[in-house]
C-alpha cells in the first residue's frame, strides 16, 4: 500500500512530453519541490472522453505486473495550452487509445434470440458487431449531442457521429434500436 | 500447441523459412485489429523453447526474443489493446489488437509468465475452458458456463422439443385439434346456408334452365324459412359449443404446461452456480421464468391453433370459390397478391416501429423508476423541474414513436380495406352481370362474396405469423439455454462425502480471475489449523471476498488447489461443503416468512428449542421476544422494522444453527456502528468458538481476538502472522494499524 502522491497540474512550464525510443509517450516532469522525474512511458486518460476529449487529460504511470495499479502523475487541463509538437504527440496517443471506428453504412441490423447482430461498413473496414442481450439499452447509447455509441460484446466501441447523415436504409435500420 | 488458435499456412511457411519448426511453437493467437484503417489480421506465436514471440503481419515475420527480465503486458485501450514488451526499463509495443482476441493474448502472456516461474501449462488447464466463452460459429457470447449456443440448432427441432411439454396431455391435444377442425369447417357453412339455401331455394320463386331443370325455388314455402333459420341458429350454437369446449380443454392444458415449464426453468436455474447469477441481472432472470414461458404458452394456446384454423379455412375457401365460379375466382387473383405484397413490405416497417416504440417506452419507464425511487435525492437537490423536463423529453420521444406506428398502421389497413372494397364492388359488378345472365344464382353470388371477404383474415394472420413464430422460438431458445446449461461447479463422479470436517484449510498456489485477462488472486498459499481464527485484511478490491467465495466453492480456482481436511474442495461433495461452511456477510438477506423460518433456513429439521437456543447465543432472543408475534413474526424481504444489528443477529443465529466447521465472516459488522458491533461481538465470539473462522474486516478492532492475521494486497498474500509478528515486521499491517490508531488518538485528543 503505497502512500498516495499528490497529483499536479501539468503545464508547458513543468512538463515535457516526448516520444520514447520505441515511439511511446515519455514524460519529464518537474515536481513542486524542484526535482525532475522522468517516466519512460506514461498513459494518457481522458477524464470526460465523450464530451471533452481535448481537456482534462489525466497522465498516469502505466500499470504493470510489478506495479499493478499505476498512479496518477498529473492533469493536463487543456490540450491546446501545450506547445507543439507536444500537443500533437499527446493527441496522437489519445487518438490511438480512444480509437473508435465510425460506422458509415449499416448493411443489416437484426435481433435474434435477444442478441443484436450488426453488419456494417466502418472506416476500419466491414465489421460484424455482436451486442449481448441484456444490456442493449446501455450498449447502444444515444448521447445528448445525437451521437450513437455501440459497444460490442468484446468491449469494442463504434460510433455514428451524425445519424441523420447516414443513407436512408441505414437510418431506418438504426432507428428501431435507438 | 496449446489450444488457443491455430496458425495459417503462410505463417507456418514463414516460420519454417526462419528455421522454426512447429514443435517449437507453444501457442498462437490470431490478432485482428481495426485501427490503421483496419490493417487486417496478424498472428502471434509464442515459443517457449526458443524464448521468443513471433509476429506475422502483412506477410512479414518478426522475431522478438525475450530474456528472463523481460516483461510483457497488455494495455487496454477503448477499441484496441496494445501488447507491450518492457525490457531494461524501455517499453515497446509488440502488436496492436482489437479487443476481440484480448483474452487469448492475456492467456498467452500467462503461459509465458508461468513458464518463467517454472510452471508447466497443460492443455486441460482451466484457463482454456474459461476462454471458450463465445460460440465459434456465431460469435455470440455464451451466457452460461457450459457452451450451449443454439446458433446451429434447427428451429423445427425446437418446436418439437417444446411439444414434448405437451406429451402428458395427448388426449386434450387431440380433442383440441378435433374441435379446431370442426370449428373451421362449421364456420364455412353460414354463407352457403344463407345464400344458396335460404335465398336461392326458399325465398326465390322457382326458375328453370334451358333443359328444364329446376334452378331455384325448390323449397319455395314459408315454413322452410323457419327451418333454414333454425339450421343457421343450430350451426351458430354448435360453433359456440365447440368453441367453449376447445377453449376449456386448451386453457387447462396450457396452464398446466406453462406451470410445468416455469418450475422446470426455475429449478434448472437454482442448480446453476453463483457466477451465472452475477452475469445476469435479476430482472432478466425473472422475465425468463415468467414471460418466456408465457410466450410459449400463448403460441400453443393461441398461435398454433389459429394457424391450423386459418390454414384449413383458407384452403377450403379457395377450393369452394373455384368450385362455385372459377371465372369470378380469377378476379380475386388481382387484389390478393397485391395485399400480400403490401403486408410483406409494410409490416416489417410497422414491426420496427413497434420495436422502437417498445424501446422508448422502457426507456421512459426506467427514467420514471429512477426518478421516483430517487425522489429524496431529487428533492434534496431541488431538481424537480429538471426531472420534469427530462421526463417531458422522454415522453415526447415516445409520443413521436407512437405517432409513427399509428401513422403506418393507419395507412396500411385503410389501403388494404380499400382494396377489399374495390374487389367486392368488382365482384358485385361482374357477378351481377352473371346473375342477370342466369349463369349464376343470386345466393351463389352472396356466398361467393362472403367467402372472398373471409379470405382476408387468414392473409392478415399469415403475414404476422412469422413474427409470432420468431418470438416463440426466441423464448424457447432462452428457456432451453437455461434447461441445458451445465453448472460449472459440479460434483465429481464419486465425490468424497464427509459428515463433519475438522476445519483444516489449505491454499496451495491459488490463482483466480473472474475473467481470464484480469487476475484477482495470484499465487496465494497458506495453511489454517482446525479451530484457528484468522483475520483477513486488505483494501477494497484486494481479493478478500474472492477468497471467501473460493473456499465455499462458489467459483473454482484458475490454478492451484484448495484443500479442506487434506481433500481438494473439487473432490468433496457439494452437500459436504454446504453443511460445513457458512458465510455471514455484511448484506443480510432475510426471506419473506417468519423469523423462525429464517433462522432454521439452513437446517429445516431443527427443533424450536434449538432455534431458541441459537437465537439466545446470537443475542437475538431478547429483541425477538419484544416483537408482536415473537418467533412467528412475519418479516418481508425488506424486513422493515428490524435494524441492521437485529438482522445481523438473526443471520448469526442462522449460521449457528447449521453448526459449520468453517465459518467465514465477510465484513459482517462493517455496516454497524461501534456500539451495535459491541453488542454483537459477544454473539460473534460464541459463534466462532470451536471452529475455524476467517474474519474479513477493514476495522482492525474487529480482528483483535484473531490468532493470526493475513494481509492481502493486489491479489497477493503480503504477510501472515500474529499481531506481534506483524508489528515487528513493519509491513502492511503495521501501517494499517498505526494509521487507524493515529486516527483514534486524534479523535480522542479532540483534534
Amino acid at each position: 500500500m503505497k502512500e498516495p502522491r499528490e497529483s499536479i497540474a501539468l503545464t508547458a512550464d513543468n512538463a515535457t512530453f516526448s516520444p520514447s525510443r520505441h515511439g511511446l509517450l515519455s514524460l519529464d516532469v518537474c515536481l513542486p519541490d524542484g526535482t525532475v522525474q522522468s517516466y519512460e512511458r506514461v498513459v494518457a486518460v481522458r477524464a470526460f472522453p465523450l464530451t471533452s476529449p481535448e481537456s482534462y487529460i489525466v497522465i498516469r504511470e502505466p500499470s504493470t505486473s510489478a506495479n499493478k495499479e499505476g498512479q496518477e502523475i498529473g492533469t493536463v487541463e487543456h490540450l491546446v495550452d501545450l506547445p507543439e509538437p507536444q500537443a500533437a504527440l499527446l493527441r496522437k496517443e489519445l487518438e490511438r487509445r480512444y480509437f473508435t471506428p465510425e460506422i458509415i453504412r449499416i448493411h443489416s441490423m437484426r435481433q435474434r434470440r435477444g442478441v443484436l447482430y450488426i453488419e456494417a461498413d466502418t472506416e476500419a473496414g466491414t465489421v460484424s458487431i455482436v451486442v449481448p442481450e441484456v444490456v442493449i439499452n446501455m450498449n447502444v447509447r444515444l448521447l445528448e449531442d445525437g451521437r450513437i455509441l455501440i459497444t460490442d460484446t468484446d468491449g469494442n466501441v463504434f460510433v455514428v457521429t451524425h445519424p441523420e447523415r447516414l443513407d436512408k436504409t441505414s437510418q431506418r435500420k438504426l432507428g428501431s434500436f435507438v | 500447441m496449446l489450444p488457443l488458435d491455430t496458425l495459417s499456412q503462410s505463417c507456418i511457411d514463414a516460420l519454417s523459412a526462419l528455421g522454426v519448426s512447429m514443435e517449437d511453437i507453444t501457442c498462437a493467437v490470431t490478432l485482428d485489429r481495426l485501427a490503421d484503417g483496419g490493417a487486417g489480421t496478424g498472428e502471434l506465436a509464442l515459443s517457449l523453447p526458443l524464448s521468443a514471440f513471433f509476429l506475422f503481419e502483412q506477410g512479414q515475420l518478426t522475431r522478438l526474443d525475450y530474456t528472463p527480465d523481460t516483461l510483457f503486458l497488455l494495455d487496454q485501450y477503448r477499441t484496441e489493446s496494445a501488447l507491450l514488451m518492457i525490457r531494461a526499463g524501455e517499453s515497446r509495443q509488440v502488436a496492436y489488437l482489437s479487443n476481440k482476441p484480448r483474452g487469448k493474448v492475456a492467456a498467452m502472456i500467462d503461459i509465458w509468465q508461468r513458464a518463467r516461474d517454472g510452471k508447466q501449462t497443460s492443455p486441460d488447464h482451466p484457463m482454456f475452458k474459461q476462454l471458450a466463452s463465445k460460440c465459434a460459429t456465431c460469435g455470440k457470447p455464451y451466457r452460461f458456463q457450459k457452451p450451449t449456443c443454439h446458433c446451429d440448432q434447427k428451429q423445427k427441432g425446437q418446436l418439437r422439443r417444446l411439444l414434448s411439454f405437451f406429451r402428458p396431455f395427448r388426449l386434450q391435444l387431440a380433442a383440441v385439434l378435433f374441435c379446431l377442425v370442426l370449428t373451421s369447417l362449421l364456420s364455412l357453412l353460414p354463407p352457403l346456408i344463407s345464400g344458396q339455401l335460404l335465398y336461392d331455394q326458399v325465398i326465390s320463386p322457382p326458375t328453370y334452365d334451358e333443359a328444364g331443370n329446376m334452378l331455384t325455388g325448390r323449397l319455395h314455402e314459408v315454413q322452410y324459412i323457419f327451418w333454414v333459420i333454425g339450421l343457421l341458429l343450430l350451426v351458430d350454437l354448435l360453433l359456440i359449443g365447440v368453441g367453449i369446449l376447445q377453449s376449456r380443454a386448451n386453457a387447462t392444458m396450457s396452464n398446466r404446461v406453462s406451470q410445468r415449464m416455469k418450475s422446470n426453468v426455475f429449478s434448472a436455474m437454482s442448480r446453476l452456480s453463483v457466477s451465472y447469477f452475477n452475469q445476469q441481472p435479476t430482472g432478466s432472470l425473472i422475465s425468463r421464468v415468467n414471460y418466456d414461458a408465457e410466450h410459449i404458452r400463448d403460441f400453443y394456446i393461441d398461435g398454433a391453433p389459429r394457424f391450423i384454423v386459418n390454414m384449413l379455412q383458407f384452403l377450403c375457401m379457395a377450393v369452394l370459390l373455384f368450385l362455385m365460379n372459377w371465372q369470378l375466382s380469377l378476379l380475386l387473383l388481382i387484389p390478393v397478391p397485391l395485399i400480400v405484397v403490401i403486408f410483406r413490405r409494410r409490416l416489417p416497417l410497422l414491426n420496427s416501429a413497434y420495436t422502437r416504440q417498445y424501446r422508448r417506452q422502457s426507456s421512459m419507464t426506467a427514467m420514471l423508476n429512477d426518478s421516483l425511487s430517487g425522489v429524496r435525492v431529487v428533492k434534496a437537490f431541488a431538481k424537480e423541474q429538471e426531472e420534469s423536463d427530462s421526463f417531458f423529453r422522454k415522453s415526447t420521444r415516445l409520443y413521436e414513436a407512437n405517432l409513427h406506428t399509428n401513422l403506418i398502421s393507419l395507412t396500411i389497413f385503410p389501403i388494404v380495406g380499400l382494396l377489399i372494397g374495390l374487389t367486392s364492388s368488382l365482384l358485385w359488378g361482374v357477378g351481377g352481370v352473371e346473375v342477370m345472365g342466369g349463369r349464376m344464382t343470386y345466393g351463389e353470388l352472396t356466398a361467393f362474396i362472403s367467402y372472398a371477404a373471409m379470405l382476408m383474415a387468414p392473409l392478415n394472420f399469415f403475414s404476422n405469423f412469422t413474427n409470432l413464430l420468431t418470438r416463440t422460438l426466441n423464448s424457447a431458445a432462452r428457456i432451453f439455454e437455461v434447461l441445458d446449461a451445465v453448472p460449472d461447479i459440479s460434483e465429481r463422479e464419486q465425490p468424497v462425502e464427509l459428515e463433519r470436517l475438522q476445519g483444516r484449510l489449505e491454499f496451495q498456489e491459488v490463482s483466480f480471475g473472474y475473467r481470464p485477462e484480469r487476475k484477482v488472486l495470484q499465487d496465494i498459499s497458506f495453511r489454517i489449523a482446525p479451530g484457528e481464527h484468522i483475520g483477513l485484511l486488505g483494501h477494497t478490491g484486494s481479493g478478500k471476498s474472492t477468497i471467501a467465495n473460493l473456499i465455499a466453492r462458489n467459483y473454482d480456482v484458475s490454478d492451484g488447489r484448495i484443500l479442506l481436511d487434506g481433500v481438494d474442495v473439487r473432490d468433496l461433495s457439494l452437500a459436504t461443503l454446504h453443511r460445513n461452511i457458512a458465510i455471514v456477510s455484511q448484506e443480510v438477506f432475510l426471506f419473506r416468512g417468519t423469523i423462525l423460518d429464517n433462522i432454521r433456513y439452513g437446517r429445516p429439521d431443527a427443533t424450536k428449542e434449538q432455534v431458541e437456543a441459537a437465537a439466545r447465543v446470537a443475542g437475538a432472543h431478547d429483541f425477538i421476544m419484544r416483537l408482536p408475534d415473537c418467533y412467528e413474526t412475519f418479516i418481508g424481504n425488506g424486513s422493515r422494522g428490524l435494524s441492521g444489528g437485529e438482522r445481523q443477529r438473526i443471520s448469526i443465529a442462522r449460521a449457528l444453527l447449521t453448526d459449520p466447521a468453517i465459518l467465514i465472516l465477510d465484513e459482517a459488522t462493517a455496516a454497524m456502528d461501534t456500539e451495535t458491533e459491541q453488542l454483537i461481538s459477544a454473539a460473534m465470539e460464541t459463534l466462532i468458538e470451536n471452529r475455524t473462522a476467517i474474519m474479513i474486516a477493514h476495522r482492525l478492532s474487529t480482528l483483535k481476538n484473531c490468532h493470526r492475521l493475513m494481509a492481502i494486497e493486489e491479489g497477493k498474500l503480503q504477510e501472515i502472522g500474529t499481531h506481534e509478528e506483524l508489528m515487528e515486521k513493519k509491513g502492511t499491517y503495521y501501517r494499517l494499524f498505526t494509521t487507524q490508531n493515529d486516527q483514534l488518538l486524534k479523535v480522542m485528543s479532540g483534534e
